[in-house]
């Protein structure tokens, strides 16, 4: 019926010339048809609000629910609405969900379909496409809901004994009965001075609160904290394996993030890839704390970034520095050990750093490598199970 | 199953077509699902019904027209037979695509078809004139068999057969809107996959394109049966006057084949767009087809409710109308500010009456001029409801018709939307540009013509100036200007002019030095100028006299010294060391 108008328009001179009064209301009832069609098309899109409702954060495996709420806000019916919502080909095949349904004034009904998360990420939902149009073909509509929501899909974590780390052998260093040395940024209390105390240690607020000398106490540690610095930089790797270690390289730093807070420890994040919420192209840095929060923020990161081109690593390396105490431990994820790492390692260990090595793709044997850090010091591992990666496959 | 012969296919997509089909008679995977009891009742009951009853209001139309010109055309009878025989076309039509005849089988059904329908015809003219016309005809057949083929015979027989084609046309296209098996896409794995693809559409039938056909049909059939139903109410003598006088009053069958229409086409609609989810596998949630119908319903209703709101007839034509509404206009206008006027007046009226103590004087009001009288409308109550009335009507036809011509031309030729109001300003803007451009040039050339001509003049009244000038008529004060300037000048032609930065003391120096003889009247000349240029005391003529005789003396130095460069050592002209 889109070529209503030439109709109206003979219509038009035919009750004219004859002066029918009937071939006027016959016109009316035309040009009625084809206006308010076009304009009842035009509005039933306007009127149509809709809601997302999942779950915004996943582990990997998990099937995820999303309730697609539509209502009709207007006062005209909508007689046909066709629905479509473009989705990540990661969670779902096709990469669709498409279904027509009408909707009448204030009606509401809900939509629902199923996410697989096989594969960590950061996945935009949408954007929803909404058509629809009038009863008898004169006008469609059609209108983009730009995406609003995402869906982040946390990487795996797995037991590091599964990584062929070791595990009993805790990265970092654990808190320590034996009070050698005192954190003097931690305070855990105070206590009555004791003869030898230092001035300094004196805590004046509590002295002058109780009336008599109290000292802090600091918590007892060497270091307990840890930064995992992760190298993300795509041509660090070598071309066939990039994907699998890169994605190997996250996996196993979600791991020991998660195995390092499950021991209360403080643990921070460097790490070279691309973070697609990020506008600028510096690298991502969460520096070292506690608690479930901290790994959660570890996780999200980790579930976001992409290997790409990023800084150089070796830079990267000697920023992370920047966020440690003396004394912290560095855990170096990377693709393999050259030179310019050496040295960059062996600048850290001698800045009173601890370092961990882990390799994921080391272009010369593993073995001499191992050797080469533990004559500096440095406790070498090599990651390249790829059975963990089987269930993104 | 769906007439897709009507496709512009080759025979190797045919003969692909045909195995396709043949498949899917084998019991193929995409074997015809089952139909229920609804889509039954539509396709088999509704639809042939509907398309019947539209091409039967047509031939109402018909049979009233020739009734005007031919009492005695059975037009009752005809008019149960388009029925009838548009209801065996779309059945005929459904029953040779579901059997798939051979072409032999098809062409002797349509003979059987076309001889009962053609013998009913003609039975029915006969018996128009009743039974004793009837065997008259009977009759002279047998003595003549071309009395057979009388006019109204041959006029019924065009009129049936070409509401029986009209009926089969809109049968097809409407059952080609339905979705068939045949158009699902196959399994990429699957061994037609290949065939189909290389099938025009891809094997899928232009519903749009059969969808256009049927409102194509629908409009031409609607325009014909207004044209004969104005025909039929209106006296054709006086149409062709224009001296007509409007009917009133509802055309049943007019409204039957419009509403029946809309319906239809509305349906059609749905047909589509279930047609086409369904091959691309959208599911369709909750009850679409029940809403649709009584949407469809709704809608129509009132849209004929809202038209039958508004006026259908005019009493005063458009221009007294307007003329009308205007002066209204202008009644109300001065209504307002009369009224306004009043309230101003009593106000002040008021102020001044307390605080001079007088009483109000009382002001004499304008008058507003007496509403002109509305244009005469017979046979009504009110003659200014009639204007209303008109006005309405004129006011919604004019919208109507302004609305349709702006999206007519907007819908079919896509340049007035190509030339937006920008693009026109703009290339308006860059018109303007070059005007002006080419106008200044233009402007610039002939100033420049016009000052080399004053140049060129001014050159030639230079050169003719001498002629003309005459110290008599200069004043004491330009004389002593006169003198200094033309030693300058002089001194310029020599070589050693005075430049614009150097003041005339400062000049005076360079011209002494030059003039080392004459250096004393340089100095006078040159004091005497600084006094005429820069005093303003008088100067008297003595004074101008000594000027004139030390003007004298430098003049003869400078010639001279051109005489004496000319020739070769310079001379002394105070110490009377004259060159050889």
């Amino acid at each position: 019926m889109r070529d209503l108008l030439p109709f109206i328009l003979g219509l038009f001179f035919i009750a004219a010339i004859f002066r029918v009064d009937f071939f006027f209301y016959i016109l009316y009832v035309f040009f009625g048809v084809y206006f308010l069609s076009r304009v009842w098309a035009d509005r039933i899109v306007r009127g149509i609000v809709f809601e997302r409702e999942f779950q915004r954060r996943a582990f990997l495996g998990e099937r995820v629910p999303v309730r697609l709420r539509l209502r009709n806000r207007g006062f005209l019916p909508a007689p046909w609405l066709r629905v479509h919502e473009r989705l990540p080909i990661q969670l779902k095949s096709p990469n669709f969900y498409r279904c027509v349904t009408s909707l009448f004034p204030r009606e509401e009904t809900t939509l629902t379909y199923q996410l697989d998360c096989r594969r960590r990420g950061y996945y935009p939902i949408g954007p929803l496409l909404l058509t629809s149009g009038d009863l008898f073909g004169v006008h469609t509509v059609g209108k983009e809901v730009p995406n609003a929501d995402a869906l982040i899909v946390y990487p795996r974590i797995v037991p590091l004994s599964e990584l062929g780390l070791p595990a009993q052998t805790p990265f970092g260093v654990l808190p320590t009965r034996q009070r050698l040395y005192e954190d003097p940024t931690r305070i855990v209390g105070v206590r009555g001075y004791q003869s030898g105390d230092s001035m300094r240690r004196i805590h004046w607020t509590a002295t002058a609160a109780t009336g008599a000398l109290q000292v802090k106490r600091f918590e007892p540690a060497i270091s307990i904290e840890s930064e995992i610095v992760l190298n993300l930089n795509r041509d660090d790797y070598t071309v066939h394996r990039a994907e699998t270690a890169t994605e190997l390289g996250i996996v196993t730093a979600a791991s020991i993030a998660h195995f390092l807070i499950e021991k209360q420890q403080t643990v921070g994040l460097s790490c070279s890839g691309i973070d697609p919420l990020s506008e600028t192209s510096q690298p991502i840095a969460l520096p070292p704390r506690k608690g479930r929060e901290q790994l959660m923020h570890i996780l999200e990161v980790l579930a976001r970034v992409q290997a790409g081109k990023g800084p150089s690593f070796v830079n990267l390396l000697r920023r992370t520095s920047l966020h440690l105490t003396w004394g912290g431990t560095g855990i170096i994820i990377s693709a393999h050990a050259d030179d310019q790492l050496f040295d960059s390692m062996l600048l850290l260990k001698r800045s009173g750093f601890h370092l961990v090595l882990i390799l994921l793709d080391p272009r010369e044997p593993f073995d001499g490598i191992r050797e080469r850090a533990h004559l500096v010091g440095i406790r070498a591992y090599q990651v390249w199970e790829e059975r963990d990666l089987d269930v993104w496959r | 199953m769906s007439g897709d012969s009507s496709l512009p296919m080759d025979g190797e997509s045919t003969k692909v077509e045909a195995n396709l089909r043949q498949g899917l008679q084998d019991g193929g995977e995409n074997a015809p699902v089952e139909r229920d009891w609804a889509q039954i009742t539509l396709e088999e009951a509704v639809r042939p019904i509907a398309i019947a009853a539209m091409l039967t209001c047509i031939c109402i139309s018909v049979a009233q027209v020739v009734a005007l010109m031919a009492p005695r055309w059975p037009g009752r009878f005809f008019t149960l037979l388009a029925f009838l025989v548009s209801l065996e076309s779309i059945h005929s039509q459904r029953l040779i695509s579901r059997s798939g005849p051979s072409q032999r089988d098809s062409w002797r059904f349509r003979f059987v078809e076309w001889v009962v329908i053609l013998l009913v015809v003609r039975l029915g003219t006969s018996l128009g004139r009743g039974t004793q016309g009837l065997m008259a005809d009977i009759a002279s057949w047998s003595d003549d068999l071309t009395t057979f083929l009388d006019l109204g015979f041959i006029a019924g027989g065009v009129l049936i057969a070409t509401l029986w084609g009209l009926a089969m046309l809109l049968s097809r296209a409407m059952q080609e809107l339905e979705a068939s098996p045949i158009e699902r896409e196959p399994s990429i794995t699957a061994p037609d996959f290949y065939l189909r693809s290389t099938m025009p559409r891809r094997g899928r039938t232009d519903r749009q394109a059969r969808l256009q056909t049927i409102v194509t049909t629908f409009f031409w059939g609607g325009v014909v049966i207004l044209l004969l139903s104005g025909f039929a109410q209106v006296d054709v003598r006086d149409l062709m006057l224009l001296r007509h006088s409007r009917s009133s009053g509802v055309i049943l069958n007019v409204m039957a084949y419009f509403l029946i229409g809309l319906l239809l086409i509305g349906q059609a609609q749905y047909t589509v767009l279930r047609a086409n989810w369904e091959l691309a596998s959208i599911p369709i949630l909750g009850p679409l087809g029940k809403r649709w119908i009584l949407l469809v319903a709704s809608f129509l209703l009132l849209v004929a409710l809202v038209s039958a709101l508004l006026p259908v007839s005019y009493s005063v034509g458009l221009l007294e109308a307007v003329s009308t509404a205007v002066a209204w206009l202008g009644i109300a206008i001065m209504k307002a500010v009369s009224l306004l006027l009043l309230v101003l007046s009593t106000i002040l009226s008021l102020i001044l009456g307390r605080s001079s103590g007088s009483p109000a004087q009382t002001t004499s009001q304008p008058t507003p001029s007496p509403l002109p009288p509305p244009p005469s409308v017979e046979g009504e109550p009110w003659p200014w409801w009639g204007v209303v009335r008109s006005l309405t009507f004129w006011f919604i036809l004019t919208g109507v018709a302004g609305y349709s011509l702006l999206h007519f031309a907007r819908d079919r030729w896509g340049l007035l939307q190509g030339i937006s109001v920008g693009r026109l300003l703009a290339w308006l803007r860059g018109l303007w540009h070059i005007l002006r451009s080419r106008t200044r040039s233009a402007a610039a050339r002939v100033r420049q013509g016009i000052a080399q001509r004053l140049a060129s003049r001014g050159r030639r009244g230079d050169r003719r100036a001498p002629r003309y000038f005459s110290m008599r008529r200069l004043s004491p004060r330009d004389l002593v200007r006169y003198y200094y300037l033309s030693i300058l000048r002089r001194s310029s032609r020599e070589g050693f002019g005075r430049p614009p930065c150097s003041t005339p003391l400062e000049y005076q120096e360079t011209l002494a030095r030059e003039l080392p003889d004459a250096a004393d009247q340089v100095a006078r000349l040159s004091w005497a100028f600084v006094e005429a240029r820069y005093s303003e005391h008088p100067i008297s003529s003595p004074d101008v006299a000594a000027v004139k005789g030390a003007w004298r003396l430098v003049k003869r130095a400078l010639t001279w010294r051109r005489r004496a460069a000319d020739k070769g050592p310079t001379v002394s002209v105070a110490g009377k060391d004259r060159s050889p």
